[in-house]
């Protein structure tokens, strides 16, 4: 017998030694709804503690702004439904489920681009703004939350979920600041609302792989 | 056997399984080693490879498990999990490969690395290995491997699961064998 079926088979026997019953993992839609709940609470907390902008219901009359928010939220429900689905090996046969966050993301991010090269004739200079500091509020719980769901599970695409927690997270935030915050300059936005996330983003798909190792 | 029996096959092993039925699992675990070689030797350079991978995959299977649901086919779980294990082996390759590349070039990293034909296999090569590896990890193999112990033991003494304390030591055997070629 070789050296490497003999380990296989002392491996194989250590395995099935070491089994106990187990509780199987819930389906992905009860596991993020939890989460789901928390992250939306906590941020509708955060926007009434930070106190809504006044021109707010004055705002909801313009349909930019409210189309805005909606693309906004669908990326942040998307995404942690992904986020979710990510932490079974195969993702239960629905990979497709990653396009969605993923196009929408990129649309947003193209009308984004679009508005800077349009409205964007001032970029305003970079520092502790008291909205990059709001942004670190509104996304440092839910992006707790959402690591410690997707450490949880067992995910194949660890890169991915690093980026779905981002949007999840980015998005859920930057909605919040949105509602808060009076500025509509596509500079302050930038700068002060997204940047955050961004980075965040950043930091998390290179962490991503050693956090989500199993 | 036809895809559509050895799938429900192994859909029944594994749900016996996650319900604490050992020799099902033995029988799981033994069922898939087959076809989780299959999978990965097609696209592989190097046959030694295809243990190392499979054990990988074994160890995944059982650390996740519990990911797996019943209401769904076993084979799609199983192929995502060894794709990632297969991934995972080449890009640490081919990230060790470029780091080997790199040091050739600079001939001191060179000189301090390579090991001197007098010295060859003795007994402080392994200790440096051994040496060059996590706390943890050191104490776990030389317990194991050194001193004799069980997975038991060990496990008791460092206050973790047996099944943790025999993954631990199959990775750093493996990580060994890297290590010294």
């Amino acid at each position: 017998m070789s050296d490497g079926k003999q380990n296989t088979d002392s491996l194989i026997a250590s395995l099935s030694d070491d089994l106990s019953e187990m509780k199987c993992m819930s389906h992905p839609i009860r596991r993020v709804a939890l989460w789901g709940v928390l992250a939306v609470l906590y941020t509708l907390f955060m926007m009434a503690f930070f106190v809504i902008r006044p021109d707010f219901s004055m705002k909801l009359q313009d349909p930019s702004y409210v189309f805005e928010l909606a693309h906004i939220l669908a990326i942040s429900i998307s995404a942690m439904l992904c986020s979710s689905w990510l932490c079974v090996p195969d993702m239960r046969g629905q990979r497709w489920m990653m396009a969605v966050p993923t196009t929408l993301f990129v649309t947003f991010t193209l009308q984004i681009i679009l508005r800077m090269a349009m409205e964007a004739h001032d970029i305003p200079e970079l520092y502790l703004h008291h909205c990059v500091t709001d942004s670190l509020v509104f996304g440092v719980i839910p992006a707790f939350m959402i690591v410690l769901l997707s450490i949880k599970g067992r995910t194949t695409h660890p890169f991915a979920m690093s980026f779905m927690n981002a949007l999840a997270v980015g998005s859920l935030g930057y909605l919040g600041l949105r509602v808060v915050c009076m500025s509509d300059h596509i500079g302050h936005l930038y700068t002060y609302h997204l940047l955050p996330y961004i980075l965040f983003g950043i930091v998390i798909s290179i962490v991503g792989r050693r956090i989500y190792r199993w | 056997m036809t895809d559509v029996s050895q799938n429900e096959l192994w859909k029944d092993l594994a749900i016996k399984a996650q319900s604490g039925d050992k020799r099902a699992y033995t029988a799981l675990l033994t069922d898939i080693l087959p076809f989780i070689k299959s999978r990965i030797a097609g696209g592989l350079s190097n046959p030694d490879w295809v243990d190392d991978i499979a054990q990988e995959v074994l160890i995944s299977v059982h650390k996740s498990l519990n990911s797996y649901s019943p209401d769904r086919p076993f084979k799609p779980w199983l192929n995502a999990i060894i794709q990632f294990r297969r991934t995972d082996l080449l890009r640490k390759y081919y990230r060790d490969k470029k780091t080997k590349e790199r040091s050739k070039e600079n001939i001191d990293i060179f000189g301090q690395n390579v090991t001197f034909q007098t010295t060859s296999g003795e007994l402080k090569d392994i200790e440096k290995a051994i040496a060059s590896l996590p706390a943890k990890q050191q104490k776990i193999f030389r317990m194991i491997k050194v001193e004799g112990y069980s997975a038991k033991e060990v496990a008791s003494e460092m206050d973790m699961s047996v099944s943790a304390v025999k993954v631990a030591a199959h990775r750093t055997t493996n990580k060994l064998k890297d290590m010294l070629g």
